[in-house]
C-alpha cells in the first residue's frame, strides 16, 4: 500500500516537471529581430516616484519604439530579488533587461557574468567592469542643490506667509546610505549658496515605508525646530512629510517624480530624477545600435538627467523673484559657473 | 544636545508626540494581552492592523464617514481572528503557524486589493478623508500647561487610555475576565467546571482583533490620511514584545508601551536636533536597545522574587 502511493507521487512530479519544462521550452522559442524587454523593479509599483518613473519610460518606449516590454515586480523581500531576477533571465526570453537601484548592484554584475548574452541596462547606480551592463546615474547633488537653493530661497523670503525668520531648513531621508547623503549634500551646498547662515535639520525614517514616522519627524522639525520647507528623499515613506508640511501649513519639496499635485501650496515644488526620459533615452539608443554597454554615464542638469518640477502649480504658489532666481542659478549650473561637489565617487 | 531634549520636555513636545506614537503600540499589545490572557498568542497582530489600516482608509473614503470607517477596520480585525481560531482551535493548527500566515496575507492582500480597486501598489491616499478628530476642550485649552497636557489629542489616544481600565476591569472585576484566565492559566481546570474552553478562546481572540484594528484604523485614519504598503513596519512585533513585558497585567502594558513609545519618540527628537553628531543607525537603535534592557531587568526581577520563594519555603521547612 506504503510502496504503490509511493510510486504513485513519483509519477506525479515526474509528469509535473516535464509539463513545466515543456512549457518553458515553448516560451523560449521567439521571433527574431524583435526586441524582448525585462523590466525588474525591486519592490512593488506605486510609489508615484521612483520606480512609476522609470515605469512610465518603459511604456513610452513600447508605445513608441514598437519593443515588447514585461514588467515584473519584486516586492519588498530583498532576499527574493536576486534569484527572482534570475529565473527570469534564465529562461532566455529577454534579450534586455532593466533594473536599477544600489541594492542591485551585486547580484546584476554577478547575473551579468553568468549570461553574457542578455544585456542590461541599470540606472541609479553603476556596475563595473561588466561589459554587457550599461548605467547610468542621476546626478542627485545637482538636483538636490536646485532644491537646496529653492528651499534657502523660501526660507529667506519675506513674501512667502508660512516662511518663519529662522534660517533653518529640512531633510528627510530613507536611510543612512552613500545615495542619499549625497542628495544631503547637494541640497546643503545649494542652501549655503543662497545663504551660509542657513542650518540643515536632517532626520531619517530608517526605511522606506513607514510613513507615520517620517510624518512626526516632520512634524517635530516643523514645529520645535521652526523649519519651514523640508526636503522628501524617503519614497514612499517620505509621502509622510509632505502630509505634515500641509497638515501645518508649512512648506515641502518632493522628490523623484512631480509630487507638486499632492498638496498643491504646500509641495512648492519636486527634485526630479527624469528617470523616464533617461530609460527612454537608453531604450532609442539601444534600438539604433548606439549604446554603449560596459560603460557609465552621468546624467546631470546639463543632460536633463535631474531638475526641478515646474508645472502650472510651481508658476501659481512660489514668488515672482524666487522664480527668477531659480532660473539664473540652473542657468549657472549648465554653463560650469556653479560646480556642485558630489559624495560620491562615481560622479564627477 | 541634552538641553534640546530637555528643551522639548519641558515644553512638553515630548509628550505629545509620545502620545501619538504609543497609542498604535498600546492599543494593539492590549489585545495580544487578552488573547495571551485566554492562552492563545496571537502573533498575527502585525497583518491584523494592516487589514485594519487598509479596510478603515477604503471605507472612511467611500463613505466620508471616519466613524464608519473605523468600524469597518474593526470588524474585518474581528472577522480576520475569527478565521485565526477556526484554523488554530477548531483544525489544530499551531497558532503561531496561523499568526505568521495572517501577517503575510496582511502585508499581499493589502497591496493586491490596493491594486484591484484603485489601480495603485505602493500607497494610497484619499483626497476628500474625515480623518478621525482630535478632541479640543474648550477653555481648558487655553490654560497654558494643563492645557497642552489634556487638549488636542486625537480621539485614538483617549479611547487607548480609556481601554486600559476597560481591560483592567473586565480582567478582574468581571465573571467573564475570570472565566478567560482560567481558561489560559488551566483548560483541564476550566473545562471541567464547565466553562468551554473553545468559546473563551475564540472570544479571547475577538478581543484581540477588535484592539489590533483600532490600532490599525488610527495608522491609517488619524496619525495620517493614507495607507502606505507595510506602513505598520513592526508595530506589531513591538506590542508582542510589550506583551512580554507586560505580562497579563493592563497597567503594565501601559507602562511598557510607554517605554517604546520614548525609545521612539527620543529617536525624533534626536534626529531632528540641528547639527546632531550621532550616527543615524544608533539614533535608530535605541528603541530596540531599550527593548533588550527591559527583558534583562524583568528577568532578572523574576529570578530574585524566584530565588526569595525558594528560601522562604527552605526556612518554613
Amino acid at each position: 500500500m506504503k510502496k504503490r502511493s509511493l510510486w504513485l507521487s513519483c509519477i506525479a512530479i515526474l509528469s509535473l516537471i516535464l509539463v513545466v519544462t515543456g512549457c518553458g521550452g515553448a516560451a523560449t522559442t521567439k521571433k527574431s529581430g524583435e526586441t524582448n524587454v525585462l523590466y525588474y523593479v525591486n519592490g512593488s509599483l506605486g510609489d508615484k516616484g521612483f520606480v512609476d518613473s522609470a515605469q512610465r519610460g518603459i511604456e513610452k518606449a513600447r508605445k513608441e519604439l514598437g519593443i515588447k516590454t514585461k514588467t515584473v515586480e519584486g516586492g519588498t523581500n530583498q532576499a527574493d530579488w536576486a534569484s527572482g531576477l534570475e529565473s527570469l533571465i534564465s529562461g532566455g526570453k529577454y534579450d534586455l533587461v532593466v533594473v536599477g537601484t544600489s541594492q542591485m548592484v551585486d547580484s546584476v554584475k554577478e547575473l551579468s557574468q553568468r549570461y553574457p548574452d542578455v544585456k542590461f541596462i541599470f540606472f541609479d547606480d553603476v556596475v563595473k567592469d561588466s561589459p554587457n551592463v550599461y548605467s547610468m546615474t542621476y546626478s542627485q547633488s545637482d538636483g538636490s542643490f536646485l532644491a537646496g537653493a529653492f528651499a534657502g530661497l523660501v526660507t529667506t523670503s519675506k513674501e512667502l506667509k508660512a516662511a518663519n525668520p529662522d534660517k533653518v531648513i529640512g531633510f528627510i531621508g530613507g536611510q543612512d546610505i552613500p545615495i542619499i547623503n549625497d542628495f544631503k549634500y547637494g541640497y546643503e551646498q545649494g542652501a549655503k549658496y543662497i545663504d551660509p547662515q542657513i542650518q540643515v535639520v536632517a532626520s531619517y525614517v530608517g526605511d522606506f515605508v513607514n510613513a507615520p514616522k517620517a510624518k512626526d519627524q516632520a512634524l517635530s522639525q516643523y514645529n520645535t525646530q521652526k523649519v519651514d520647507i523640508s526636503f522628501n528623499v524617503a519614497a514612499g515613506a517620505g509621502l509622510g512629510l509632505l502630509e505634515a508640511s500641509h497638515d501645518v501649513g508649512k512648506y515641502s519639496i518632493g522628490v523623484d517624480s512631480n509630487q507638486n499635485a499632492l498638496y498643491p501650496g504646500s509641495v512648492l515644488t519636486s527634485m526630479m530624477k527624469n528617470i523616464d526620459e533617461s530609460i527612454f533615452r537608453a531604450l532609442s539608443m539601444y534600438k539604433e545600435g548606439k549604446l554603449k554597454f560596459g560603460t557609465h554615464e552621468v546624467l546631470g542638469l546639463k543632460e536633463k538627467g535631474v531638475g526641478l518640477a515646474k508645472d502650472k502649480l510651481y508658476e501659481e504658489h512660489v514668488p515672482k523673484d524666487i522664480q527668477d532666481k531659480m532660473k539664473e542659478i540652473e542657468q549657472k549650473l549648465v554653463n560650469g559657473d556653479i560646480q556642485v561637489k558630489s559624495l560620491l565617487k562615481n560622479n564627477k | 544636545m541634552i538641553q534640546a531634549i530637555w528643551e522639548q520636555v519641558l515644553n512638553l513636545t515630548l509628550f505629545v508626540v509620545l502620545l501619538r506614537v504609543t497609542v498604535p503600540i498600546l492599543l494593539s499589545a492590549l489585545g495580544g494581552m487578552i488573547s495571551m490572557v485566554g492562552g492563545v498568542v496571537n502573533i498575527g497582530l502585525e497583518g491584523i492592523m494592516l487589514l485594519s489600516a487598509f479596510s478603515s482608509i477604503a471605507v472612511g473614503a467611500a463613505t466620508g464617514s471616519w466613524l464608519l470607517g473605523v468600524v469597518a477596520g474593526v470588524i474585518i480585525s474581528i472577522l480576520v481572528s475569527m478565521l485565526m481560531g477556526f484554523f488554530s482551535i477548531k483544525l489544530k493548527v499551531d497558532i503561531i503557524i496561523v499568526g505568521f500566515a495572517v501577517n503575510i496575507l496582511g502585508s499581499g492582500l493589502t497591496i493586491f486589493l490596493m491594486n484591484k480597486i484603485y489601480g495603485l501598489t505602493g500607497n494610497y491616499s484619499p483626497e476628500q478623508l474625515n480623518r478621525i478628530p482630535s478632541i479640543h476642550i474648550p477653555f481648558i485649552e487655553q490654560i497654558p500647561i494643563i492645557g497642552k497636557l489634556l487638549s488636542g489629542h486625537n480621539l485614538m489616544v483617549w479611547v487607548s487610555i480609556i481601554a486600559v481600565f476597560l481591560c483592567l476591569v473586565l480582567l478582574y472585576r468581571t465573571p467573564h475576565g475570570i472565566h478567560l484566565r482560567a481558561v489560559g492559566e488551566s483548560p483541564e481546570a476550566a473545562a471541567s467546571l464547565g466553562i468551554s474552553v473553545d468559546r473563551m478562546q475564540f472570544i479571547a481572540l475577538a478581543w484581540s482583533g477588535l484592539f489590533a484594528g483600532l490600532a490599525g484604523a488610527y495608522l491609517s485614519m488619524g496619525m495620517t490620511s493614507m495607507f502606505v504598503k507595510d506602513m505598520t513596519a513592526g508595530t506589531g512585533f513591538i506590542a508582542l514584545a510589550v506583551v512580554m513585558l507586560g505580562g497579563s497585567n493592563p497597567v503594565g502594558i501601559l507602562i511598557g508601551s510607554l517605554i517604546f513609545g520614548l525609545g521612539s519618540t527620543i529617536t525624533t527628537i534626536v534626529q531632528t536636533i540641528p547639527g546632531n553628531q550621532i550616527p543615524s543607525q544608533f539614533v535608530q537603535m535605541i528603541p530596540y536597545v531599550v527593548t533588550i534592557l527591559a527583558l534583562i531587568i524583568l528577568a532578572i526581577r523574576k529570578k530574585k522574587k524566584q530565588l526569595e520563594l525558594t528560601s522562604q519555603s527552605t526556612t518554613q521547612s
